[in-house]
């Protein structure tokens, strides 16, 4: 039941601890949240602060503005937890909504003042930031595929990261090629749903 | 105006197919496709490039700051831990959901707004009910240790990569406990469809940045074929974990199916199990509902479990690991529209209820 489960990466220790997340759990998790159960904010700090902690550091490059940038999702989140509807989003769709506002506003910040300081120093200094595709869709995806059950989960890593044909793929996993098409077509739909589904009502 | 197979579509957008000429001339005249096909093509480059972005936890500070920054109580003071809000219930509930696509995932139709339709009615027939819980505690007494075996059984591990510096990949194969490849019965599998015999579209010109990361995929592959090999290797040495008990069903049709059959849960070789199903008088599929699905379901129709399409009239469908067929004892052959939609369409052919033998 690997499928289910995240593996997190604590510090440089490998630390995996297992994480089933459905959707049973994220209604309940969301309605507390919205009735303003501490424990709910814990829980969804427990569940999601590393994800929103990792399009942070990768979107910034910076560990300890990532740091700032999550502790001002999660308090924003909580203020703010009037406005979350969850029939428009899941709640970590929501909470990622913030993230990416947070970690503009974070870029817009540190642009500012680094024009300041180039027009004090006179001197450029470059960053190395992760902005190839959008980071925190690529986080997301890379969460959301973890989410999937073994059997798709590991077609589509076969069919991403191994270049198998759809073909190669049910040989080898003895699947039958229908099935191997139809895990790929509705895998992809629903990971297609899922960066889709953030709501920006925030 | 006949659209794109849905399937094929998908191939399309990782780029294993080409398009046909057909095809071609169709996405110009049909936005719905078009606009699927953008998607789906999005979808997979955000999903190549997500190859190596392995999670990291924030330091303990954070929570501290908001802790005091919101004036929390004591009683969540400490650092939350994932371990703290993981009952073992939802744990092997988890498992027990099994390929069962929630109403969210409408996406793959051809009617772009149908994507946003998520009140089909067969709510019903979704695993997300209090019973999952129950069944997740009889999962647990049947598979002693399963999650144990999953989280960190060293002899199945992907070994680790030669540069110690890279991040770990969130997305590393599984390697464990699904079934093993070379365990499968000597009865020939029916295939579901013919391959499609088109050329693969290498597009190596178009500077995609995942295609530095196919090249390093390839590095990687032979590191996971031995990976995949070594978890063979380990089965055929271990003795079935579970012992080859078999269940029948007679399949009785619906009224206005003329078809009957059978249904049988064989043990294979590496211990797993899979249903074939046996039909006779399968009625000429329509061109409404062109697709024969086979489920499993349970005794109220509280929760259902697809398995996969059938071909023709003989099929065999791998049953996941951890489902238990004393939960799910119906065995169910449906006529499904080509839409898409994951879910049962209520058009039942035949059903069965599984006897042990």
């Amino acid at each position: 039941m690997t499928g289910n489960h995240i593996t997190l990466t604590v510090g440089r220790r490998r630390d995996p601890v297992t994480v089933p997340i459905d959707d049973v759990d994220h209604v309940r998790l969301a309605a507390a949240f919205q009735a303003g159960d501490e424990r709910a904010l814990a829980e969804a700090y427990a569940r999601w602060s590393s994800l929103v902690y990792t399009i942070a550091v990768r979107s910034l490059g910076d560990p300890g503005e990532a740091e700032d940038v999550t502790q001002t999702v999660f308090i924003a989140a909580w203020r703010g937890r009037d406005n979350y509807n969850p029939e428009r989003a899941r709640l970590p769709a929501w909470i990622v909504g913030i993230t990416r506002h947070t970690v503009a506003d974070t870029h817009e910040a540190r642009s500012r003042r680094r024009r300041i300081e180039q027009a004090v120093a006179g001197e450029l200094r470059t960053t190395s930031v992760d902005d190839s595709v959008d980071v925190a869709d690529r986080v997301m995806f890379a969460e959301e595929l973890q989410r999937l059950p073994p059997v798709p989960q590991r077609v589509m890593q076969l069919a991403f990261y191994a270049d198998l044909t759809h073909a190669q793929i049910a040989a080898m996993l003895d699947l039958p090629l229908g099935t191997v098409k139809s895990h790929i077509r509705r895998s992809l739909g629903r990971l297609r749903a899922r960066l889709e589904a953030e709501d920006d009502t925030y | 105006m006949t659209h794109i197979d849905r399937d094929d579509l998908a191939l399309i957008a990782l780029a294993e197919f080409d398009l046909t000429e057909a095809e071609r001339v169709h996405l110009s005249v049909c936005p719905q496709c078009a606009l699927e096909l953008i998607s789906l093509q999005h979808t997979a480059s955000v999903g190549r490039s997500a190859r190596h972005i392995s999670l990291t936890e924030p330091a303990g500070s954070v929570w501290a700051g908001i802790h005091s920054t919101l004036s929390l109580s004591g009683a969540v003071g400490a650092q939350p831990r994932l371990r703290d809000f993981v009952r073992p219930a939802d744990a092997e509930a988890a498992g027990v959901v099994y390929d069962v696509y929630d109403a969210s995932d409408n996406s793959e139709g051809c009617d772009v707004s149908e994507r946003y339709d998520v009140s089909d009615g067969y709510d019903g027939y979704k695993v997300s009910d209090a019973s999952a819980a129950s069944d997740a505690s009889e999962v647990s007494d049947l598979f002693p240790g399963s999650r144990e075996a999953s989280a960190g059984d060293p002899a199945i591990k992907v070994p680790a990569r030669p540069v110690a510096a890279l991040p770990v990949p969130v997305a590393e194969l599984p390697v464990s406990p699904s079934p093993p490849p070379a365990a499968q019965p000597a009865t020939p599998r029916v295939s579901d469809s013919p391959a499609r015999l088109r050329p693969r579209r290498r597009v190596r010109s178009t500077t995609r940045t995942w295609v530095r990361v196919l090249i390093a995929a390839a590095a990687s592959l032979a590191l996971l074929l031995a990976g995949f090999g070594a978890a063979r290797w380990a089965d055929a040495l271990r003795p079935p974990a579970t012992a080859p008990i078999t269940f029948e069903a007679q399949l009785t049709p619906f009224p206005g199916w003329k078809a009957s059959g059978s249904a049988a849960v064989e043990v294979t070789p590496g211990g797993h199990r899979e249903v074939v199903v046996d039909l006779t008088g399968l009625a000429v599929a329509t061109a409404a509902a062109p697709l024969r699905e086979v489920w499993l379901i349970k005794a109220d129709a509280s929760g259902l479990i697809s398995i996969g399409l059938l071909d023709g009239n003989i099929g065999h469908f791998d049953i996941p690991d951890g489902v238990d067929l004393a939960q799910y004892p119906l065995v169910d052959v449906s006529a499904e529209p080509d839409n898409g939609n994951p879910a049962h369409s209520g058009n039942s052919i035949v059903r069965g209820e599984l006897h042990a033998m």
